[in-house]
């Protein structure tokens, strides 16, 4: 086990280092002058030398990676916001708790929703309840989820006046930005949870369970269910990076201080530090996820970590 | 009795595989729905522009809000624009999305998993890390740090979506190659001299096309709801084009006075999606019916 886990964070790192590389690669890719691109056209030459200066644009790209790193390493340090001025680490610093509470939640909802509804739908193969299941995560996947928010904030913000439109600061703003997050994730984990049980269900030791006179519920529950998760919680890991990337559309459109709606902003400002240190940030803790689903499916299925 | 039975199996056994796959995609529902509404959107893409009754960038500031009606059949938006001409001219957008993006990443996966799992080694190590890395950004994110670098703009979106979804494809045929490398009709091939770049697309190509056509059916729809998305917060299409992200965006502003801005785009979106969903589902259960369950 320990072997497995040493390599797997040696498979990491190696990951890290080319994300690092990528995102600082990200200046050289900009087509034309990136300080242009920064400060607009209008700049002054004297504001562009200085900007190309301070992004150390005139050095060649590795000695610009270079420096990134030690800055990263040494001072903890991403550059500093263009527009802002500040840490570009402590902009997303105080936004990324928000994120967290966005992405988490929606992992919660979607688990439990997607699961429960996977489990109701295999042992009901080929019923209604099944059918339903099927087009339920068929529209699912299907229905924009930004479109959804904008149905909900019609619906139970400007017409029921339920929950608040946008902002954040009670448990009632986070309600739909947690929905919207969560209702793709909520399809796949449904479909997911439905195939392995189907797979489990069928095996032989299911049938010994119920040969003992075992109850139905205790079947699916603690004998089957049980080992149909092991591939739900790897889709779990992996939901939890594209919850980080879908937040920046809900994040949007709420208006909830996450880094999402940080990084979209710093984009269309074209504040190029914000924009690095959010991509970067963003995939290390997918990286990090993955990771940690990685160790924790080696724990609980022997096989993964002889292979 | 036993005749018929025995003409009956020696029927079937006759069946060539493009029969049988005919076969099951006609008993499939979500197939013949999902190609249904495909084949309507292609319809859209094509015609559209000459079946809308309106310019989609004419401004009719009289008609402003106008709820859908005879002539308006989706309603007008805040500069009148006839909103059901708006979502035709978008139709070809939306194929555009799908289409440009799903066509990069299958080229540019099936070269990248060709080298890689061909020539395996040193190039195969080195590939197989950079893929790696390429698949550790999640999703949006690799689209949004390519906007961030080209600026917004729908081909920028579009291209990026291509080349985020180039490691999955990769990932398919490098694996397929691998084991496909070692097999005697490749090893014959070889050895009636025929050379490795033929190999690779008439030996070995051919046995990965099932995954792949699987793959780009789901691609598209993703791809259609993700450019959809990047153009409603405003880093893809930029107005006045009618995407129907970018109408969406724009209604969301006046959800109160006009909610049809946002509910036909929206729907329009759905559907779409849906039959490309529901088309990429069926083709799955119709190529490969181990993945069934």
């Amino acid at each position: 086990m320990l072997a497995y886990i040493i390599r797997r964070i040696l498979q990491s790192f190696i990951v890290l280092i080319g994300v690092s590389i990528a995102v600082a690669a990200m200046t050289q890719f900009v087509p034309g002058d990136p300080a242009k691109m920064i400060l607009g056209d209008n700049a002054s030459p004297e504001a562009l030398e200085a900007l190309r200066e301070d992004l150390g644009l005139n050095d060649p790209f590795y000695v610009q990676y270079w420096r990134f790193v030690e800055r990263l390493v040494t001072e903890g340090s991403l550059g500093k916001s263009i527009r802002t001025n500040r840490e570009v680490l402590t902009e997303i610093g105080e936004r990324f708790p928000n994120t967290l509470i966005l992405t988490l939640g929606a992992v919660l909802v979607s688990s439990t929703i997607g699961i429960a509804s996977g489990v109701l739908a295999s042992v009901r193969r080929g019923k209604p309840t099944d059918i339903a299941v099927l087009v339920g995560t068929t529209i699912g996947l299907s229905v924009p989820s930004f479109w959804v928010a904008l149905l909900m904030i019609w619906l139970f913000a400007v017409k029921l006046h339920w929950l608040p439109v946008t902002g954040s600061g009670s448990w009632k703003h986070a309600v739909m930005p947690i929905i919207t997050l969560s209702l793709g994730a909520i399809a796949t984990k449904s479909r997911l949870t439905r195939s392995s049980m189907l797979e489990v269900l069928g095996q032989d030791y299911i049938r010994t369970s119920r040969a003992k006179g075992l109850s139905e519920r205790r079947v699916v529950i603690r004998h089957a269910l049980r080992n149909a998760l092991l591939p739900v919680i790897t889709i779990i890991g992996l939901q939890f990076g594209g919850l980080l990337g879908g937040a920046f559309i809900t994040e949007t459109i709420f208006s909830w201080p996450g880094v999402g709606q940080l990084a979209v902003s710093s984009i269309l400002f074209r504040d190029f530090p914000v924009v690095q240190g959010t991509v970067l940030l963003v995939t290390v803790a997918f990286v990090f996820s993955n990771l940690l689903v990685d160790i924790a499916y080696a724990w609980v299925d022997p096989r993964i970590r002889y292979s | 009795m036993s005749a018929a039975i025995a003409s009956n199996g020696l029927m079937r056994g006759a069946r060539s595989p493009r029969q049988m796959y005919w076969r099951r995609f006609r008993k499939n529902p979500m197939c013949i729905v999902g190609t249904f509404l495909v084949i309507l959107l292609l319809f859209i893409a094509i015609f559209g522009r000459m079946l809308a009754p309106y310019d989609p960038i004419l401004v009719d500031t009289p008609a402003r809000f106008s709820p859908p009606n005879s002539t308006n059949w989706f309603g007008t938006d805040e500069f009148g624009r006839d909103i059901f001409s708006r979502i035709l001219y978008g139709g070809r957008l939306a194929v555009q999305i799908g289409l440009v993006s799903v066509v990069v990443a299958f080229l540019g996966g099936i070269v990248l998993g060709l080298i890689s799992g061909y020539y395996g080694g040193f190039v195969d190590t080195i590939l197989s890390r950079i893929l790696e890395i390429w698949l550790s950004f999640p999703d949006i994110l690799f689209v949004i740090a390519v906007v961030a670098m080209l600026g917004p703009s729908l081909q920028t979106v579009i291209l990026a979506l291509g080349f985020q979804s180039i490691p999955a494809y990769a990932r398919i045929v490098r694996g397929s190659v691998l084991s496909a490398r070692r097999e005697l009709y490749v090893e014959a091939a070889h050895s009636v001299g025929v050379g490795n770049g033929r190999v690779m697309t008439r030996h070995i190509l051919p046995n990965v096309v099932a995954p792949l056509i699987i793959l780009s059916s789901l691609r598209f729809g993703s791809a259609l709801l993700t450019g959809a998305g990047l153009s409603f917060i405003g880093l893809g299409a930029q107005p006045p084009t009618p995407e129907w992200g970018a109408i969406l965006s724009t209604g969301r502003m006046y959800m109160y006075q006009a909610p049809w801005i946002t509910i036909f785009p929206g729907l329009a979106i759905a559907i779409f999606v849906l039959g490309v969903n529901m088309l990429g589902d069926g083709l799955r259960d119709v190529l490969d019916p181990r993945l069934t369950k």
